[in-house]
């Protein structure tokens, strides 16, 4: 009896039991305690997703992009390509603001090219001035597309705009003779 | 088309009948028909789900001949007759019947604790809905290589994968899934695409819960599946990577192994390999985790009672066979890669070769990556703890049976594949770059936590009728 009590797994098993129940029970207690106010916060979006169609849930989460998107889809002929100027090189000469800028730009035309693939395939690229001319000479259907924060081609020999429409333009080139 | 038709033809193209086909799937592979209704929901699930892909992809390789409806309404009706046969012809406990091992009683207050977790994943997948795949993993990854997969200007899938999809070389299961639900909507969706993948986690906390309530005490498996519940997997319900998925195939894979350990039936070895085949199929981790899982059962057969083996008959000598499955898993994702010439940015720097890396690594960011797994384990938000927790309760199950019997259990073979798995990562990390590490550490430590909740529980509280010392 004397040798059971000195024993010291049983206390161990109660020990580690209850430190393992504290810590979970904390832990959970921790993690759900704003349950309730959570679902409330987000009970708009359930009701919302379940209740709008895909057009209007874009429209809600794209804001005016979204006509942007509906315009160049509608525009592009199917397997065409677009090609868009995407920033990049050193940017330690940006301020913050300025990077922070160049960022969202950039974090834009992922979207874009994330919503509208296949038709059209919106293909971000650095030099797009040179690139195009050499995928046109390949034989592809592809033109330049230039969103309302980026600098058009216009002056430059062999371009010229095929389109216009919500925040972005279609250039076409053709090697000046 | 209106938000309800389009969420209805999603459930039942993509998640109803992959449903109904894995049950049909179970019912073939001999599993016990009175085993746990939540293991049974979530192993259809997983089964299903990889079926359907096959089918999918069968669907996309000739080409997309007709609509998808027609082939998942063959396959449903070839699911729901072998269903309606067996049912005709079997009677609960007749020969070919396994019976599921006893269940521990009261082992339903487990359920609370999934009822939480399922309310909390479901509301949060709805919740998601509002949110356009646009960004991150989900869109640059995973949907990108669906959408290459299903609808590649001019079928020119090799150049989509190549400059559309960056990634195009991960595994294709999760992809396969959302060209399955475009196929059901005929045309490219950016919201129900998620549902079905949102699902494993469902699919993982019933599989959880049927773990948690045969091998521990079943309101400690309440508390843990409550604790599980935290804001990094919900983050990760939100959208759709594969993480979950492979969480999910995970515990199937480790607990199926259990069972077939303990009672030698056979239907569980077979589960556990298509499991294994699914953990392959949903991300690259899986190469490290399967190598990892067969390890820890292999050496913990050692310390622990073969009575899978010894139930064997001598002759069979068929069981190992499955195990091409998983194999197949691997040859398949790498075919496909080597037929379209997709490799690993990392493989520049594979190139160096793993000792080099890792030499190189160690002395440039080993205590970098140290001191970020620790500060992750000490994160109640993160994984609640449950790294640090691990191995504290199986230090604690050591003193209590004994090294070798704790090794021998099933919480030993947990262990040791779940601490395999964590050195592997650590590995990984150490020889890539800082960035890999805070992006995606977080996320693939998730992929082992259901070895982890459920080891950690039974090593300090085994339900009585389990594995109590």
């Amino acid at each position: 009896m004397a040798r059971a009590a000195m024993d010291p797994r049983p206390r161990l098993t109660i020990a580690s039991r209850a430190a393992l129940v504290g810590v979970l029970a904390c832990v959970a207690g921790y993690q759900h305690w704003q349950l309730p106010r959570r679902i409330v916060a987000n009970a708009p979006d359930v009701v919302r997703g379940l209740t709008l169609d895909d057009d209007e849930r874009l429209r809600r989460a794209m804001g005016d992009r979204a006509e942007t998107l509906r315009a160049l889809r509608e525009r592009a002929k199917p397997g065409q390509v677009l090609l868009t100027s995407r920033l990049a090189g050193d940017v330690s000469a940006l301020s913050a603001q300025q990077l922070e800028e160049l960022m969202a730009q950039n974090g834009q035309l992922g979207e874009f090219s994330a919503l509208l693939y296949p038709r059209p395939w919106l293909v971000q690229t650095e030099n797009v001035l040179g690139n195009l001319p050499l995928l046109l000479a390949q034989g592809r259907d592809v033109a330049l597309c230039v969103f309302d924060w980026q600098p058009s081609p216009a002056g430059l020999p062999g371009w010229s705009r095929t389109d216009r429409g919500p925040g972005f333009e279609l250039w076409g080139f053709e090697p000046p003779r | 088309m209106s938000a309800w038709a389009g969420l209805s033809l999603t459930l039942l193209g993509s998640v109803l009948a992959p449903l109904l086909v894995g049950a049909a799937l179970l019912r073939w592979l001999g599993l016990p028909r009175d085993a746990d209704w939540r293991l049974r929901c979530g192993a259809a699930y997983v089964v299903g789900q990889l079926a359907v892909a096959a089918l999918t992809a069968s669907w996309l390789g000739c080409g997309r001949p007709g609509s998808i409806w027609w082939w998942l309404f063959a396959a449903a009706a070839v699911a729901a007759w072998r269903l309606r046969a067996d049912g005709a012809s079997r009677a609960p406990g007749a020969a070919g019947a396994a019976s599921s091992p006893p269940l521990p009683r009261r082992s339903s207050a487990v359920d609370w604790g999934l009822i939480l977790g399922v309310e909390v994943f479901l509301f949060d997948a709805l919740a998601s809905r509002v949110y356009p795949v646009r960004r991150s993993d989900e869109a640059d990854i995973w949907a990108a290589k669906a959408k290459v997969l299903f609808a590649a200007p001019g079928g020119e899938v090799a150049e989509g994968l190549h400059h559309f999809a960056i990634t195009g070389f991960y595994p294709s299961w999760n992809p396969l899934i959302q060209a399955l639900v475009y196929g059901c909507r005929g045309e490219i969706v950016h919201f129900d695409n998620r549902l079905p993948i949102q699902l494993f986690g469902v699919a993982m906390l019933l599989i959880l819960a049927s773990a948690l309530r045969r091998r521990t005490h079943p309101w400690l498996g309440a508390l843990v599946l409550a604790a599980l519940v935290g804001p990094l997997m919900r983050a990760l319900v939100a959208v759709m990577f594969s993480d979950l998925m492979l969480a999910c195939t995970a515990a199937l894979a480790a607990e199926s192994l259990l069972r077939w350990r303990e009672r030698g039936e056979r239907a569980w070895w077979r589960l556990a390999c298509v499991a294994m085949a699914g953990m392959l199929a949903s991300k690259n981790e899986g190469e490290l985790l399967v190598p990892c899982l067969l390890a820890a059962a292999i050496a913990s057969r050692f310390f622990g009672r073969p009575q899978a083996l010894a139930a064997a008959s001598p002759r069979d000598t068929r069981w190992p066979l499955w195990l091409l499955l998983p194999v197949a898993a691997v040859l398949a994702r790498r075919g496909f890669n080597a037929y379209y010439d997709l490799g690993s940015y990392l493989e520049g720097e594979a190139s160096r070769g793993v000792v080099a890396r890792f030499v190189d690594g160690v002395s440039q960011n080993g205590a970098e990556v140290l001191a970020f797994f620790g500060e992750m384990s000490l994160d109640p938000s993160q994984h609640g703890l449950l790294v640090l927790l691990f191995p504290l309760a199986f230090a604690v199950c050591m003193i209590q049976r004994g090294p070798r019997a704790a090794l021998g259990s099933p919480v030993g073979l947990l262990f040791l594949a779940w601490a395999a798995a964590m050195a592997g990562y650590l590995l990984v990390f150490i020889g890539t770059n800082s960035w890999q590490l805070h992006v995606a550490a977080p996320r693939v430590v998730t992929q082992v936590l259901p070895w982890a909740a459920v080891g950690c529980c039974a090593a300090v509280w085994p339900a009585r009728d389990a594995e109590a010392p």
